[in-house]
């Protein structure tokens, strides 16, 4: 018997412009239009893509550090809004080495439920074809 | 009930009281007092006046005039209807006294302002939104933003004392804390969260907030009174436009701009329609938080209003609505045949959603809970469906009607409890009350333009026909009832397009205020569920 291909693992660690397109993809005019399965989870490390709106702020610095830590290995980083253009010169940024992440950017603040399925779609490929 | 004889005689006793300190203005009543006159005058107030409910506090930094801060107090009186801005005068560190004796709401509110500010109020803690031991005070004039000191994790908390010590069935050495960090599945990314068990009840909690906070108030400063209609509704997309729409309400009594009547109209429907889309979010998020796959039901239906809002301005989300002096455009051909048939599918699924629903017992079990009583709430200031769900009849949209609603009819529905169960069922029942005044204002259009023919011009000419106009130079307070709950604007101008102070009324940070309230008695499985049924939005809390 052929085995069921386990569900790719999104963790949302984004602001609520995004928190409700989610939701969006949850119903059913959305959901199982890609050619995989993928499901939101509330845990960082057993995620293979890390979904972040770039945004650093005093308090939350600690948290963005302990997320960028995380992200080694087979993870994703799907960033929203042009935010890298923003992240390149940020202090707690710069000590991580970005280039060796890998990193999508949706671009622009366009956020249909579209152009998200989209971007899950390259991070799939990039996760099965490297 | 409102009685117009109460509402003239509070206002003839604070004009006698007052004195020359007292005005009237265009609707609003304003209050001038020094700090040590502050505690007489709020004493007063509450209870020979009955100014319950402190709604918002601003501060504003005057620059070179002297007294240096202005800090404006605004109240309301739920019997009378009736609104008074407090406007204390304070030179630079003179200490204000704390208005918590009165006002349990207003610790989180000082705070606020005293970090942003570096006001000196009595018994304020620590800062709030910004990090502890902060040197730096964005909204100050001149101030320069030098780099943010980095933060430790606080402590956890002690018990002072056991709070239910007479049916406690734990004794107090078995009390435990847990930290839900702010990417923990129950706090999803909102803010840090220490809670104490008994060690199966939750009997005390503390709130840490700001993780999100960008300073967006400073932001809308350095813009215009046409660019910040663009922005305002990035607050709490699931219920835009409901901030666009309250941003052009205040410039527009502000600036004295009459709204044509189909351009009120239009503005109800879309502001009912976004009520719909948000009740139906926070309903979906409740329905998932107790393990229901019935939330992906609810999600189908919220993107059937969103492909109506989709129809009328090209966006999802209900952004780009809200023009200045009306709406953007009027409903486009078609559009109300669709309306119908979108609301007779609403209609006929959340009725069977609803019954899959309160059928199953484990539903039943995350949402119930202890009973939150009237006075408590009323204590903390809330307002929305979470003040309703506990008895309280307070509706801006009926209390003080704007547009059309006074000739609209509705109801409000009210609970009983106050728990979980009461806000889901309060806004299962509000989607069907939206839905019938959508109905009604569809059936009555007016005719006529959506925008005054003077006021429907691109950026730079209208930015010259503002600046051609009388130039207010009062605070000035307008809010409507967004899907959580009393939501709006405290704007003061200085002369100029740009606001030198925009305070932004906000239903989330007092009901975070008010969680530990909330979750009280409730086991841990049913935390979620519970914050969820609240409907707390990050930036609502954090801006």
């Amino acid at each position: 018997m052929k085995e069921k291909p386990t569900p790719l693992k999104i963790f949302n660690f984004s602001h609520p412009l995004i928190h409700t397109e989610w939701m969006t993809l949850m119903g059913d005019k959305y959901h199982r239009t890609l050619s995989f399965e993928w499901e939101m989870v509330n845990d960082i490390e057993s995620a293979a893509i890390v979904t972040w709106d770039g945004i650093v702020t005093p308090r939350n610095r600690e948290l963005v550090e302990k997320m960028l830590t995380q992200l080694s290995g087979n993870k994703i980083l799907l960033l929203i809004g042009e935010s890298m253009t923003l992240l390149k010169n940020h202090p707690v940024v710069q000590s991580f080495e970005t280039h060796e992440l890998k990193i999508i950017e949706v671009p622009g603040w366009s956020l249909l439920p579209e152009e998200i399925l989209g971007a899950l779609e390259t991070c799939h490929q990039k996760l099965n074809h490297v | 009930m409102f009685s117009w004889k109460e509402f003239e005689k509070s206002k003839k006793i604070l004009s006698h009281v007052g004195g020359h300190r007292y005005k009237e203005e265009w609707g609003q009543h304003h209050l001038k007092i020094r700090p040590n006159e502050l505690l007489d005058w709020f004493e007063f107030l509450k209870e020979d006046l009955g100014f319950f409910t402190l709604t918002e506090i601003a501060g504003l930094d005057r620059g070179e005039i002297n007294p240096k801060f202005e800090v404006v107090y605004h109240l309301l009186n739920m019997g009378t209807h009736q609104r008074l801005n407090v406007h204390l005068y304070a030179y630079e560190g003179e200490t204000i006294p704390s208005v918590t004796k009165f006002f349990n709401q207003a610790d989180w509110l000082e705070r606020e302002q005293a970090e942003m500010l570096n006001l000196k109020i009595d018994k304020v803690s620590d800062a709030l939104l910004l990090p502890i031991g902060q040197k730096n005070f964005p909204l100050k004039k001149n101030s320069v933003i030098k780099p943010w000191p980095v933060e430790k994790a606080p402590d956890l908390p002690s018990l002072r004392y056991n709070p239910n010590k007479s049916e406690a069935p734990y004794p107090e050495e078995e009390y435990q804390w847990k930290v839900f960090s702010p990417l923990s599945p129950i706090t999803r990314g909102n803010f840090e969260w220490m809670v104490c068990f008994d060690p199966s009840k939750v009997v005390d909690s503390k709130i840490r907030p700001g993780f999100h906070h960008q300073g967006f108030e400073l932001l809308l400063q350095t813009k215009d009174i046409i660019q910040i209609l663009q922005l305002v509704d990035k607050v709490n997309l699931s219920a835009a436009p409901n901030y666009s729409i309250a941003w052009a309400k205040t410039i527009e009594e502000q600036f004295r701009i009459k709204v044509p009547e189909r351009g009120q109209a239009i503005r109800i429907v879309m502001l009912e329609m976004a009520r719909i889309a948000d009740h139906l979010t926070v309903l979906s998020e409740t329905a998932f938080e107790c393990g229901m796959q019935e939330f992906r039901l609810f999600i189908n239906a919220r993107e059937k209003v969103y492909e109506l809002f989709e129809k009328y301005s090209g966006h999802r989300q209900g952004l780009g609505v809200a023009r200045l002096g009306g709406v953007s455009e009027d409903l486009p051909p078609g559009w109300i045949v669709e309306y119908q048939a979108v609301a007779d599918v609403l209609i006929k699924n959340l009725r069977i959603i609803h019954n899959a629903l309160r059928s199953q017992i484990k539903f039943r079990n995350h949402l119930d809970g202890e009973p939150v009583n009237a006075q408590t709430v009323l204590q903390f200031g809330l307002s929305g469906p979470a003040m309703r769900a506990a008895g309280l009849n307070f509706d801006l949209r009926k209390s003080q009607p704007f547009y059309f609603y006074q000739d609209i009819d509705f109801d409000i529905p009210v609970g009983i409890h106050g728990s979980s169960y009461d806000r889901y069922l309060i806004r299962y029942e509000e989607i069907f009350q939206s839905l019938r005044i959508i109905t009604q204002v569809i059936d009555n259009l007016p005719l006529g333009e959506v925008v005054p023919e003077a006021f429907n011009k691109n950026y730079l000419e209208l930015s010259a026909i503002f600046e051609t106009l009388e130039q207010p130079k009062e605070w000035h307070y307008c809010a409507l009832e967004s899907p959580g709950g009393e939501a709006g604007f405290l704007v003061h101008f200085d002369g100029g397009m740009k606001p030198s102070r925009i305070k932004m009324k906000t239903p989330g940070l007092l009901l975070a205020q008010a969680l530990p309230m909330f979750v009280k008695g409730l086991r841990e499985e049913q935390l979620a569920a519970c914050l969820a049924s609240l409907g707390l939005s990050r930036w609502e809390m954090d801006r």
